[in-house]
Parts: C-alpha cells; sequence; structure tokens
C-alpha cells in the first residue's frame, strides 16, 4: 500500500503521463475509427427502429461512462478521506467536469434517440429522472470546488458530497427493473447474457472501449492540469511571501542606514 | 440509409457528440496551455538559481 502510495506521487505521475496520454490517445483515435466504421458500415439497422438504431453506439457508451466516472471519484473520495492522499484529489477534482460532459452526451442523445422511437425528447422516467440526478450532482460538485477557497476544505466537502451521492449509482442501474418504466431493461450485462444480436454488439463493444479511452487520455490530461494548478499556486505563495519578507526588510534597512 | 425518415436525429446526435468532445478536449489543453505559460517565470527563476548554484556552492563562504 505504501509502495502504492508513492508510486502515485504528483512528481511520478507526470512522469508516467507524459508516456501514457500520447499512448492513450492513438489507441482512442484507433478505436473510434474502427468502431464509427463498424456502426455505420458493418452494423444492420435495426428491425424496428431503423438507422435510429445507431443512436445506440453513442448514448450507451456515453451512459456507462457516466456511471464509471462516478465510481471513479467514489473511490478518489476515499482516498481523500481516508489516506489523505494529495493526488486522490485531483483525480476527484479532474473527474468531475468530464463526468458532466459524459453524462450531458448520454442525456442528449438519449432525447433524440427518444424523440423519434417515444415521441417524446423526455419523460419522467425512473432511469432518465436519476441520469438526471447524476448530472446535476457533476455540477454541484464542480461547483462546490469553485465556491470553497480553502483547497483541503473545498477536498473534503466534495469527497463527503460524492459518498453520500453514491447513492445514486445503484438507483440509476436497477431503476429499469424496481419500476414500471419506458426504457428498455437491461440488455447487454445482464443474467442471461447479452439480448442483442452479435452483429449490433461488437460495434457497440469497441465503441464503448474507444470511450474508455477517451475518457483516461482526457482525465490523465485534466488530472496533470490538476497538478500543475497546485504548484503553481505553491510557487505564488512562496513568491508573494519572498516579497513581502524583502519589502518588510527594506524600510528598517533604509532607516539604519540614515539614523544618525 | 438515407432513406430513413430519422435520419436527421442520427445526425444530430454524432454532432452533439462531437461538439461536446471537443469542447472537453479543447477545455482541458487550453487550461493546459495558460498553465504551463504562468509556470513559465518559476521554470526560468529556477533554472538561473541552478546556474547560479555551481559559481558559488557555499552561500557561507
Amino acid at each position: 500500500m505504501n509502495c502504492m502510495l508513492n508510486f502515485a506521487s504528483p512528481t511520478h505521475f507526470l512522469r508516467l503521463a507524459r508516456v501514457l496520454i500520447p499512448l492513450s490517445a492513438t489507441l482512442t483515435a484507433l478505436l473510434l475509427g474502427i468502431g464509427l466504421y463498424l456502426a455505420f458500415f458493418v452494423a444492420p439497422p435495426d428491425y424496428q427502429q431503423g438507422e435510429t438504431v445507431r443512436i445506440m453506439y453513442l448514448h450507451v457508451p456515453a451512459a456507462w461512462l457516466a456511471m464509471l466516472i462516478y465510481l471513479v471519484m467514489t473511490s478518489a473520495a476515499l482516498g481523500t478521506l481516508v489516506w489523505r492522499h494529495p493526488l486522490a484529489d485531483a483525480a476527484q477534482k479532474a473527474a468531475a467536469p468530464l463526468g458532466a460532459g459524459f453524462t450531458l452526451l448520454c442525456l442528449g442523445t438519449g432525447s433524440l434517440w427518444g424523440k423519434p422511437m417515444w415521441g417524446a425528447w423526455w419523460v419522467w422516467d425512473a432511469r432518465l429522472t436519476s441520469v438526471l440526478v447524476l448530472f446535476l450532482i457533476y455540477l454541484g460538485l464542480v461547483a462546490l470546488w469553485r465556491t470553497i477557497e480553502d483547497p483541503g476544505k473545498a477536498a473534503r466537502s466534495a469527497a463527503i458530497f460524492t459518498l453520500v451521492g453514491a447513492v445514486n449509482i445503484p438507483i440509476i442501474k436497477f431503476s429499469v427493473d424496481w419500476w414500471n418504466t419506458l426504457h428498455q431493461p437491461a440488455s447487454v450485462f445482464r443474467l442471461g447474457g447479452p439480448a442483442i444480436a452479435a452483429s449490433m454488439l461488437w460495434p457497440l463493444a469497441v465503441m464503448a472501449l474507444a470511450f474508455t479511452f477517451l475518457f483516461a487520455t482526457l482525465y490523465l490530461m485534466a488530472i496533470r492540469n490538476e497538478i500543475l494548478r497546485r504548484r503553481l499556486r505553491r510557487l505564488s505563495i512562496l513568491a508573494a511571501d519572498a516579497e513581502e519578507r524583502s519589502a518588510a526588510s527594506a524600510p528598517s534597512a533604509w532607516n539604519a542606514a540614515y539614523e544618525p | 440509409m438515407s432513406h430513413d425518415p430519422h435520419l436527421g436525429f442520427v445526425i444530430a446526435a454524432y454532432a452533439l457528440a462531437l461538439a461536446i468532445v471537443v469542447a472537453m478536449a479543447v477545455t482541458i489543453i487550453t487550461d493546459y496551455l495558460n498553465l504551463k505559460r504562468a509556470l513559465s517565470p518559476f521554470a526560468e527563476q529556477a533554472k538561473d538559481q541552478a546556474l547560479e548554484l555551481p559559481r558559488n556552492p557555499d552561500p557561507e563562504s
């Protein structure tokens, strides 16, 4: 554990990020290229939904990521509160805007899929409402970090808020089983195995992997920014402190020089 | 594909995805460039101090 904590030091992270970011970005571009080709030219149109089913290759990976990012934030929140690791707070803070982005993507594509299939842009269905709550939690967390000036207090408050908000994740996952919803039940991760045809499942899996690598790339870059922001804050405080000390010592030297 | 009556919704979904992903990437890259610019005076200062050290290794002397 100690070794892991040392490995996750900000300096080590920056060194590792320099190698991992280009690698992850290349993999993202490659997988997105393959995934989009499979989604548009290999996967067949649905017998009921027609071409509209192609929205699934964006909507489902975005929905998975919206929940995965929150789980990442929850583990980072534990890292902040239990081990007080400096990188855990940076990791949590960097994930929130990305989580909001992917949740917005999920809600937007869901709405664009819902209008032609259900005849409505939005319904107050349990799945849709719980994902909207997740989006609001992400926005609340971003606002919390921006409102509280003291970084330590902001980190602890955000970590507690994140842990409380984690209760929404099982609600999102099981909402389609617990309530009678317009949204369809799980068709990939379910007890009897995937319910969709392999010709649609493979493009979906590749797109999900591409989105995961896209998140990994953006996430590494965002954590690097957080570390640099903290470094800048620390250096600015030190510089201001040094300036203040030299300003305080200057008048006394001046006075000493002119004393009779 | 082009005869599907709902093709506009598919195009709109992919355009929305592109817009959100590009917005996230641009925000992160701009933030990185701004931070690098703000940190550069400190890096130069550290470099100057490192160059000065070998000339006068013992500040007490």
